[in-house]
């Protein structure tokens, strides 16, 4: 990507500069081709154009009067205002394009507006009938600003749906919270009525003379300190009494409410509220409820109530039955299958469901050739399993009545090899025009240069009789690339004899993005094969 | 011979007033530019399909839009100054006035001899009658077809006529006093895009067709046209019977001032003069003159200079050409997009023009050089940006840092 | 250098020639102009089956003033210095042939002399126009064997049932080159960078096979068709593509 920042005052842009102020008539020649490459189908080229326009804008006035005069086409090739004519690819420098033309023409108006009059005419022009936003910097055009505020409606209205249903579910079972909550306490309150808590401050009496402690009268003689532990007994046992045993009932079922229903709802409401970004009022009322059902379901597993069993019999009559675990389950199944294929013998395969295992215990018995078509004929004595007689109401199942063979899958039925697999412990080392050795692993014979053979250190075969035939290599001796990079650098001529197929690639603009390859992408390629007009005419017929 | 000359020549009677006249008027012409000090203001939210200014005073400019608006400026500049708007009088449009056309205006003209009436014609196939005052609507004629063009005579006393040229292949005569269409003038045979009277001959009309003939009336023969306009003046033999005008279609007609010759457009892009008296194609070569619409345009003559000029539009662009000679004096290039209408004050020798791109613009006699002294009023003239004076403006300014 | 004031955007004058003014009666320059351009026709190249042809709008190349020169060319016509003859289907494509070339290639082209003199004198002297109805032909005794040879002679073509087009011989061969020689020398001045090219490099190229007309001819005729405008610089005419 350009920098467009370091094109100015560059020596080049100087220079034309220079050339102009000579005379208009350069100036007009000048203008003549910055606009004519400003219509190459180019983002990046634009773009430069419009640096150049810009320097020569605010120098001569000639060539204001010439832009000024072109101002539609020109407004045309650098802002996206017909549909006909799009800006071209690549789209990075497309939106620099944008934002960089709307920029200088807003610019422009504001300085010399009032002096050219169609200046100022096209300028209002594009602001009203074209609908340009001079003020949007992130340059985008009408219909994209459309669908933005669009979609930002619909987000908006979806948001609102959502708070209502919210309210409404809230509203709902609010009430039922509350009373399941409140009942909860209340059990609490009639279980545990609450010793300790202070009720009448006045009943307590001031610090007076009975309180200190006098030791002496107590029996203790000398004056140490000494501690005295208590057990507090934080674990409250309830005792089931005939008395509590319906209060207790009820508190159990109104926390298994609790903590069923009400608990994760209350959950949920809390993140719905954050994540729609309800107003404060509604969250804090969420919150709060929150807070009260935590603090209830605490409050229960502090007293232990769960282990305290109200039930009068332990006789449990649930419905469910206990049924036998079912690890074995698939071993018993793919035993029938198997039970039921006798043609061909095999030991018990594994169980179906593992797929850490590819290679199978040894099967002595039978092996499979190696190429697929005797592996097909191989098969061809197998019944094919078919459907059922009923295609429209079964799935594909196999025959009961004639289905024998499975199908024959590598699962079932082992490909072996037969020599373990060494891996490949040498190198083709075949001397390459670099000078390098040629790195290729290949077990017997490398592509570029036939069969491996034992070759010593600078790669020359140990045994003679498998040199090629010496014919004078196509890549003469002196090609080396190092020799070519010095030539090259010294003396600017690239030396190298392409390899044959091959032409040196001459990258006639190495600062523009190739455009042709940014379409060139994988999908495009394959489109081209499956989209072409012969194939698609043959699928419709 | 320059002014000071000129006007001693006047004192002493060398010089005839007409021609002294004429010759400023040509001069004027010929520096015609677009105005850096006058505009209209932008009262349009649709394209700018016709305009027409009144003939008494040459003061209101009334226009006709695409979306059935008709708008009245004032273009007199009384205040002095030299920058000037020209502010918006009169507004019909859809939002505020029931009586708006509903389709778009396809003409307006005002009625010859005040600014009292003014008449407007659209695709709604109305041609209404409107009170310039009340901006309510007189009379109302409805046609039987979209109206392309109507033509009021300006010089009639004898009849009250408007020709209304549409898409029936009849040229419709509708009589003021009662109302509704009296005549039917039969003889073309597509529909007809514009017609025009004779500013000289009350009972003259010309027309121009789809069929690519452009026919002379009188109306008050009872027989058909009088002459259809030949081309090739005869020579081309092939069809006797149907001679063509044009090889596309007629679009725009406008008589010169002194009803001596006619000019007409044609789609095949060619203009072409025609003598009015016997109908000859007088054979002035304009060139090719571009045109994409297949409308009407409407293009005005410049009476008063020597030679006279013809300003018509042509895409974005207002050509100037030679009435007798063909020669293509100037371009305007002002408008962003094509140039529907132009009309011509010859008071000022200035160029009224409205276009697609919803704009009307005023072409004046300045110079490029801006005035070098500063205008009368200087706080309202210029705007706060006016800090650096508009002649700094327009000059180069070439930085010492290069080279 | 005054060049930079003269020019202004807004209006683009175009200056009258000064030849106009002296032009007005004398009608001896557009022939003069005529004349010249028919020299530039290459005529050995088809060994005298086509005569020297003009095309009208490349003298609007010389003399800017086309009603003028329309106006002369008429008088030309009628006073049967030249002849006009409709060569295609636009209106500009009108050929320019002098008489007595004109006269001289049908004495040499034709089958029949005897026929040939009689066309001359009846129809040609009198009929100065591009077309020809059948009437006139049945009334200055033609018979159909006569006016099948005059056709098969390429004197005229068929137009609708009764009339005929003006031609000459030679006429298609010429518009074949002709059509070919437009095509390439405009291609050329397309192609070229900022599709513009001096005259003198448009000149120089060798275009022999491509344009057998010459190049000199064919840039008459793109600046007299309006297909390109001519501009004059310092190194002589630039001519830039007109889009």
């Amino acid at each position: 990507m350009l920098n467009f920042d370091a094109l100015y005052f560059t020596n080049q842009s100087v220079g034309l500069l220079n050339i102009c102020r000579i005379s208009d008539i350069y100036v007009k020649e000048a203008y003549q081709i910055t606009m004519h490459q400003l219509n190459q189908k180019h983002s990046e080229v634009r773009l430069a154009c419009l640096l150049i326009f810009k320097e020569l804008f605010q120098r001569s006035h000639y060539f204001r009067e010439l832009l000024v005069a072109d101002f539609q086409d020109f407004s045309k090739l650098v802002l996206d205002i017909d549909a006909r004519s799009p800006l071209p690819p690549p789209p990075a420098a497309l939106k620099q394009l944008k934002v960089t033309a709307m920029k200088m023409i807003k610019e422009w108006y504001e300085v010399y507006g009032e002096a050219y009059k169609k200046l100022k005419i096209g300028y209002l022009y594009l602001k009203k009938s074209k609908a340009v936003d001079f003020e949007d910097m992130e340059a985008r055009s009408a219909q994209e600003r459309r669908r933005i505020q669009e979609k930002e409606e619909r987000l908006l209205a979806l948001k609102q749906v959502k708070l209502k249903t919210l309210m409404e579910e809230l509203s709902s079972e609010e009430a039922d919270l509350i009373d399941c909550s409140t009942q909860i306490e209340n059990g609490f309150e009639l279980l545990f009525p609450d010793e300790f808590s202070l009720k009448e401050p006045s009943k307590c009496a001031g610090p007076s003379d009975s309180d200190t402690l006098d030791f002496r009268a107590h029996g203790i003689t000398n004056n140490a300190t000494f501690n005295l532990v208590i057990e507090v007994q934080t674990t409250q046992t309830i005792h089931v009494t005939e008395d509590n045993r319906e209060i207790i009932k009820c508190v159990q079922d109104q926390y298994r409410l609790l903590t069923s229903r009400f608990l994760p709802a209350v959950f949920k409401w809390n993140i719905r509220a954050a994540k729609l970004g309800a107003d404060e009022r509604l969250q804090k009322k969420i919150l709060d409820l929150k807070l009260k059902v935590e603090l209830a379901i605490k409050k229960y597993q502090e007293l232990n109530f769960s282990s305290c069993n109200t039930e009068l019999d332990s006789s449990s009559e649930s419905d469910l039955e206990t049924v036998a675990d079912l690890d074995n389950y698939e071993n018993q199944v793919t035993e029938v299958i198997s039970d039921n294929s006798d043609e061909l013998e095999y030991s018990r395969p594994r169980t179906v469901g593992s797929p850490a295992k590819k290679k199978k215990k040894v099967d002595n018995e039978r092996r499979l050739p190696l190429d697929i078509d005797s592996y097909e004929s191989s098969q061809s004595n197998i019944p094919v399993p078919t459907f059922s007689r009923n295609p429209v109401e079964s799935y594909w199942v196999q025959d009961p009545e004639s289905g024998l063979a499975a199908t024959v899958d590598l699962v079932t039925h082992p490909v072996e090899l037969d020599e373990a697999f060494c891996p490949v412990k040498w190198s083709c080392r075949a001397p390459l025009p670099s000078g390098k050795l040629c790195p290729r692993n290949d077990r017997k014979k490398c592509p570029l240069h036939g069969p491996i053979v034992a070759r010593d250190e600078l790669g020359h075969p140990k045994d003679p009789s498998s040199v090629r035939s010496s014919k004078k290599p196509a890549i003469p001796d002196w090609q080396e690339p190092a020799l070519l990079a010095e030539i090259k650098a010294a003396t600017g001529v690239d030396l190298t004899i392409p390899t044959k197929g091959k032409r040196l690639k001459k990258n006639k603009f190495p600062n523009l993005t190739d455009v042709k390859a940014l379409n060139n992408t994988s999908r495009s390629r394959l489109e081209k094969k499956v989209l072409k007009k012969s194939t698609m005419r043959k699928i419709s017929k | 011979m320059n002014d000071v000359e000129a006007i001693f020549s006047l004192k002493t009677g060398l010089l005839d007033a007409r021609k002294f006249r004429s010759n400023q008027a040509t001069k004027r012409i010929s520096a015609l530019r677009l105005s850096n000090f006058q505009e209209v203001e932008n009262s349009h939210s649709a394209g700018i399909n016709t305009i027409d200014l009144e003939k008494v005073e040459g003061r209101y400019l009334l226009s006709g839009g695409a979306d059935g608006s008709i708008h009245i400026h004032d273009v007199l500049n009384l205040s002095g100054n030299l920058q000037f708007t020209c502010k918006n009088v009169g507004k019909i449009d859809r939002q505020s006035n029931r009586h708006c056309h509903k389709y778009s205006v396809e003409c307006v003209q005002w009625y010859p001899l005040d600014t009292g009436m003014f008449l407007s014609s659209g695709m709604d196939k109305n041609l209404k009658i409107w009170d310039a005052n009340a901006q309510v609507p007189a009379d109302v004629v409805l046609v039987n077809g979209k109206i392309y063009h109507h033509h009021m005579s300006p010089n009639a006393t004898q009849h009250n006529l408007v020709a209304v040229a549409s898409t029936a292949n009849q040229v419709f005569l509708a009589d003021l006093r009662s109302g509704s269409t009296t005549h039917e003038l039969r003889s073309h045979t597509s529909s007809i895009l514009s017609v025009k009277w004779s500013p000289m001959q009350e009972f003259q009309l010309a027309s121009g067709s789809m069929d690519n003939r452009l026919l002379m009336w009188d109306v008050r023969a009872a027989r058909s046209c009088l002459f259809s306009m030949d081309q090739y003046n005869g020579r081309n033999h092939a069809d006797v019977e149907k001679t063509t005008a044009h090889n596309g279609n007629v679009h725009g007609l406008s008589f010169t001032a002194d009803g001596l010759f006619l000019i007409s457009v044609g789609t095949d892009c060619r203009m072409r003069l025609w003598n009015t008296e016997t109908g000859r194609n007088e054979m002035v070569n304009y060139g090719k003159i571009s045109m994409e619409s297949k409308k009407g345009t409407r293009f005005d003559i410049s009476s008063d200079t020597e030679p006279q000029m013809i300003f018509v539009p042509s895409q974005g662009n207002i050509l100037v050409y030679e009435l007798t000679t063909g020669i293509k004096r100037a371009t305007l290039l002002g408008h962003y997009n094509t140039v529907t209408c132009c009309a011509y004050n010859e008071n000022v020798q200035s160029l009224y023009s409205g276009a697609n791109d919803r704009n009307i613009l005023v072409w004046a006699p300045e110079s490029a050089e801006a005035i070098r002294e500063e205008p009368v009023n200087k706080g309202a003239a210029l705007g706060p940006r006016s800090i650096v004076p508009r002649r700094n403006l327009t000059e180069d300014a070439w930085s010492s840092d290069e080279g | 250098m005054s060049k930079r004031k003269n020019e202004e955007s807004e209006i683009v004058i175009y200056s009258s020639p000064v030849k106009q003014q002296c032009v007005a009666n004398d009608v001896r320059e557009t022939e003069k102009i005529l004349r010249e351009l028919s020299l530039l026709f290459p005529e050995e190249k088809f060994l005298k089956r086509v005569p020297r042809v003009v095309m009208k709008h490349m003298i609007y190349s010389r003399i800017s003033n086309r009603t003028v020169v329309d106006k002369e060319i008429d008088e030309l016509t009628q006073n049967g210095v030249i002849r006009l003859f409709k060569l295609g289907s636009e209106e500009e494509s009108l050929a320019v042939l002098f008489m007595d070339q004109y006269k001289e290639i049908i004495n040499r082209k034709c089958s029949d002399l005897l026929l040939a003199k009689k066309f001359i004198s009846k129809i040609l002297d009198r009929i100065k126009e591009t077309t020809l109805e059948k009437e006139a032909l049945i009334r200055t005794d033609f018979s159909e064997e006569n006016i099948k040879t005059l056709i098969h002679d390429c004197l005229l073509t068929v137009r609708t049932a009764n009339t005929y087009w003006f031609c000459f011989p030679g006429a298609g061969e010429f518009m074949k080159t002709y059509v070919k020689g437009r095509q390439s020398i405009l291609g050329v001045v397309k192609k070229s960078k900022y599709q513009q090219i001096l005259q003198n490099e448009l000149e120089l190229r060798n275009m022999k096979k491509t344009v057998p007309l010459g190049v000199c001819y064919h840039v008459h005729d793109i600046i007299g068709a309006d297909l390109v405008t001519c501009v004059n610089t310092t190194s002589g005419n630039l001519l830039r593509f007109a889009n």
